[in-house]
């Protein structure tokens, strides 16, 4: 498992709770619910390492899960650390 | 002993004419005709009659469970958290060719003051591809009628490809609670 930092969206209610837009994912520890952000496990094959960075592995997803999440965008998930 | 003689005899008799019927076998060989000779139109449209040999379907040799790359996911969040609304701690999503059995695992919530009136709860919620989340297991739960718990169905089910599951706590309280839910997922080849 890798350990990224992500964006935390929706409202907290039943119909938009605050969530993470991931395929398969764990919280690592509590959500800030202020800065909108929480850290996340993921799998180590949806993870890919750039300048040193691990990163969201977009192609991975899109092929892995396919259908809903064909268009998985990494940028619009993930945060610098 | 003339006997035995006698049926000697009458073996290499046999021998011989069996002998006699083999050399008398005429091989025919093709002609040059036959092997110019091109397959007609009617021939190729002819219709074969009789009993099929069937061989077994990719459904009919498909292995078992355990034998289609199978792997164990553990689905696990626990934490301490005052305050807080409605928030998912964990997801799963069965990928693409692949099925996945859900088994629960555990699902606590300790109470520190047991407070009434306030929301504070833990599901578990399924997507069905397509879909939205809607809950399948309300469990732990503080409301205006107190404190009460419930696991309405904790029975082991099927996720197919695109299929998701996802933990989900909220707490309405106004002190801290500890949450912890848990759940154990058998993915596999379809």
């Amino acid at each position: 498992m890798k350990r990224i930092k992500v964006k935390l969206i929706g409202k907290g209610t039943e119909d938009e709770p605050f969530t993470v837009n991931l395929p398969t994912w764990t919280m690592d520890g509590e959500a800030d619910y202020k800065k909108k952000h929480c850290y996340v496990l993921i799998n180590d094959d949806e993870t890919i390492e750039k300048n040193g960075k691990i990163k969201i592995n977009q192609q991975r997803i899109r092929t892995k899960y396919k259908k809903g999440w064909s268009k998985f965008k990494a940028s619009d998930v993930e945060l610098e650390i | 002993m003339n006997g035995r003689v006698h049926q000697e005899d009458e073996t290499k008799l046999k021998a011989t004419v069996a002998l006699k019927a083999a050399s008398e076998i005429e091989v025919v060989q093709p002609t040059a005709a036959d092997l110019n000779a091109t397959v007609t139109q009617a021939e190729k449209d002819r219709t074969i009659t009789g009993t099929a040999t069937v061989t077994p379907s990719g459904d009919m040799a498909r292995k078992a469970l355990y034998d289609r790359t199978s792997e164990l996911i553990h689905k696990y969040w626990s934490g301490y958290e005052s305050t807080h609304g409605v928030t998912v701690r964990w997801t799963y999503t069965v990928p693409d060719g692949r099925k996945a059995i859900h088994t629960f695992l555990s699902g606590i919530m300790f109470i520190d003051i047991a407070t009434a009136d306030k929301v504070c709860e833990q599901t578990w919620e399924i997507l069905k591809a397509g879909g939205a989340f809607t809950p399948v297991v309300q469990q732990l739960f503080i409301g205006t009628d107190g404190y009460f718990s419930q696991l309405i169905n904790n029975a082991s089910f099927t996720l197919f490809a695109e299929d998701g599951i996802r933990g989900v706590t909220v707490n309405g309280d106004t002190t801290g609670h500890v949450f912890s839910s848990s759940s154990v997922l058998t993915e596999f080849d379809e």
